[in-house]
């Protein structure tokens, strides 16, 4: 990182983001094999946004960007 | 530049519009799809008005900056319509949100990609809802997540073209520029 400039997404955080992550993923996976109303579908984009934060946030990890 | 795509996408509604409305008519005179003709003729008419008004607010010059997403959203919610009348899950008209995302997520990019899909994630939802198919939804579940999946892919490609287009301009510009600057270097010729 750049001296002087303040770290947005720390390593702490990234795993934080990491862990909401996975219970957004499981949560996911929980309404498709579980639900029988059309209206849990509407968490999908909510969700799928979550789960995607989170694997940018584990990769940026994973590569010791930080 | 939306103008333009606008346009054209007003063009392929019109023929997309014929091609549903004449597979309805051929699919409905086989008795394989089971709608009333009111409905039919209403969704067609919509989509008539809906593409002449879109055609008039172009034709006053450059598009304004809301007229894709409400013409991409206005997309998906016809064919929605159209899904839930013509037998909800089990429709052959869902393949139809596909021209939808492939067409705008390959002139917008991925912001218009990740936009279709969560329109269409609202359209299906409320089509699964108004006509159930019983039991559990696990099917249409892997179907939304499919096309969030294809969505992603579509808006990835969509971006590496454009950034491919972006630097193949650069490239033309430059060597517009470099044989400017030989031209200018070039000695005039004797006598």
């Amino acid at each position: 990182m750049t001296p002087g400039r303040r770290a947005v997404l720390t390593g702490r955080l990234s795993l934080v983001v990491a862990g909401v992550g996975a219970v957004f993923l499981i949560a996911l996976l929980a309404i498709a094999q579980r639900t029988t109303s059309a209206l849990w579908f509407l968490t999908f984009p909510l969700l799928l946004a979550g789960v995607l934060l989170a694997a940018a946030a584990a990769v940026l990890r994973m590569l010791r960007h930080f | 530049m939306d103008a333009q795509i606008e346009r054209s996408k007003i063009v392929v509604r019109w023929i997309v519009a014929v091609l549903l409305f004449g597979t309805v008519v051929y699919l409905k005179q086989r008795g394989e799809v089971h709608v009333a003709w009111p409905p039919i003729l209403l969704l067609t008419a919509l989509l008539a008005l809906l593409n002449a008004v879109y055609g008039v607010i172009l034709r006053r010059g450059a598009a304004p900056g809301w007229l894709k997403y409400v013409t991409t959203a206005s997309d998906v919610a016809l064919i929605s319509a159209l899904t839930a009348l013509t037998g909800g899950t089990r429709s052959i008209f869902y393949v139809a949100y596909f021209i939808v995302l492939i067409s705008n997520s390959f002139r917008y990019g991925m912001g218009m990609a990740l936009y279709v899909a969560l329109v269409y994630n609202l359209g299906y939802a409320a089509v699964v809802f108004v006509a159930p198919p019983g039991g559990d939804l696990t099917v249409e579940a892997v179907k939304i997540l499919a096309f969030w999946g294809i969505a992603l892919y579509a808006g990835y490609l969509a971006t590496r073209f454009q950034r491919q287009a972006r630097i193949l301009q650069s490239y033309e510009e430059t060597i517009l520029r470099l044989r400017h600057e030989i031209a200018q270097l070039r000695p005039p010729a004797p006598g």
